[in-house]
């Protein structure tokens, strides 16, 4: 990389890993970090509304794939993704609640089975981009730039990535990757299901491609809902290409979103270190080496 | 029934994708991202095919019922 880094003062990093650490514990309570209480009963009403509405959509049978961690007998931990972004929710279900399958029922016996599995995974890959929003309000809030300021704070860019892989280079202003981030995963995620006759999408036939694929956002939440009825009913040719490409769709749109959030962060940073806040319209793109030459210290208070 | 044409291709569909986004995390410069694309495409395809005649030759010496 030709840029050169900067980064956020020692103190407003710690206050971002402290909002990422209270949005663990409670998806929302990191925003109350950032001076952002409303956004913080958003995001907290949203996560645990889909995810127990999603438990409740398929008799919690989500919670077969998940193991508890009890160390001595105290549950520490129920590791299930994608629904552990959305920890004390899911600590809580796996705890207090039983799957249905226990009660000697099936998940065939619910019919919105794969609009519960849809809103309880996305609820967890929801509190996870939570947390960084959380971060990113922070970042924004104690760094604010005297001139100009960016369109969006590094968690917005990030989160906008989720919605739609692009979407956050597309808001800094970098439009060439924007295209790029959402052709090629998008274009790869297409292709994957059209190589698995558009019935990659079952969670449980295959959790764990089905975890990787939710992480592409909305559209793979949206599309596993619309294609439930397809299932395999023969082994495709090249289905296990399909579920690669699927779920590498997936992990690279978290990729695309680390990348959203660091850029924003850089642009941010630039804007709030500008020695002169007459200089000009904030612009966005590389680095230049000077721009992390030491400026006025930024302001202290939040907006 | 897979025919190794179509095997081949999508060695190079998804080498190509891994190649550009690996480059576009790296690189915020177009022509850079493009270059990188290609390297980067280039590399994981033909490590991927070395990896796959290795086996091939390792299961034709030894691990056939016959060798």
């Amino acid at each position: 990389m030709t840029t050169t880094e900067l980064r956020p003062l020692p103190d407003t990093s710690t206050r971002m890993v402290q909002a990422i650490l209270l949005s663990f514990l409670c998806p929302g309570a990191g925003h109350l970090r950032a001076g952002r209480p409303l956004q913080g009963l958003f995001w907290c009403l949203l996560v645990q509304g889909m995810f127990f509405t999603g438990l409740h959509l398929v008799g919690n049978a989500q919670l077969d794939w998940g193991t508890a961690v009890a160390p001595g007998g105290r549950p520490l931990l129920f590791l299930l993704i994608p629904e552990l972004g959305n920890f004390p929710g899911t600590w809580f279900a796996g705890l207090f609640l039983q799957s249905a399958e226990a009660g000697g029922r099936y998940p065939e016996f619910f019919p919105h089975r794969d609009l519960g599995y849809a809103l309880s995974g996305a609820a967890g890959i929801l509190a996870a981009f939570a947390a960084a929003h959380a971060a990113g309000a922070v970042l924004a809030a104690r760094e604010r730039p005297a001139g100009p300021v960016p369109q969006v704070h590094p968690g917005s860019a990030a989160l906008l990535t989720l919605l739609l892989p692009g979407l956050g280079h597309w808001r800094t202003g970098r439009r060439f990757k924007a295209l790029w981030f959402g052709g090629l995963i998008l274009g790869l995620f297409v292709l994957g299901l059209a190589l698995g006759d558009f019935a990659d999408l079952e969670r449980q036939r295959h959790p764990y491609y089905w975890t990787g694929q939710m992480f592409l956002g909305p559209v793979a939440w949206i599309l596993t809902v619309l294609l439930a009825d397809l299932r395999f009913t023969r082994v495709l040719p090249y289905q296990d290409a399909g579920l690669l490409f699927t779920t590498a769709a997936g992990l690279f749109t978290v990729i695309a979103a680390l990348d959203a959030w660091h850029r924003a962060e850089q642009d941010w940073l630039r804007a709030a270190r500008r020695p002169d806040p007459e200089a000009g319209a904030w612009e966005p793109g590389p680095d230049e080496p000077d721009s992390a030459a030491p400026a006025a210290p930024p302001g202290e208070e939040a907006p | 029934m897979t025919t190794l044409a179509v095997q081949l291709l999508l060695l190079l569909v998804f080498s190509a994708v891994l190649g550009g986004i690996a480059s576009a995390y790296r690189d915020d410069d177009r022509r850079a991202i493009l270059r990188g694309t290609v390297r980067r495409g280039l590399t994981f395809a033909l490590a991927v095919a070395t990896l796959a005649v290795a086996s091939w030759v390792v299961d034709l010496l030894f691990l056939r019922p016959d060798s």
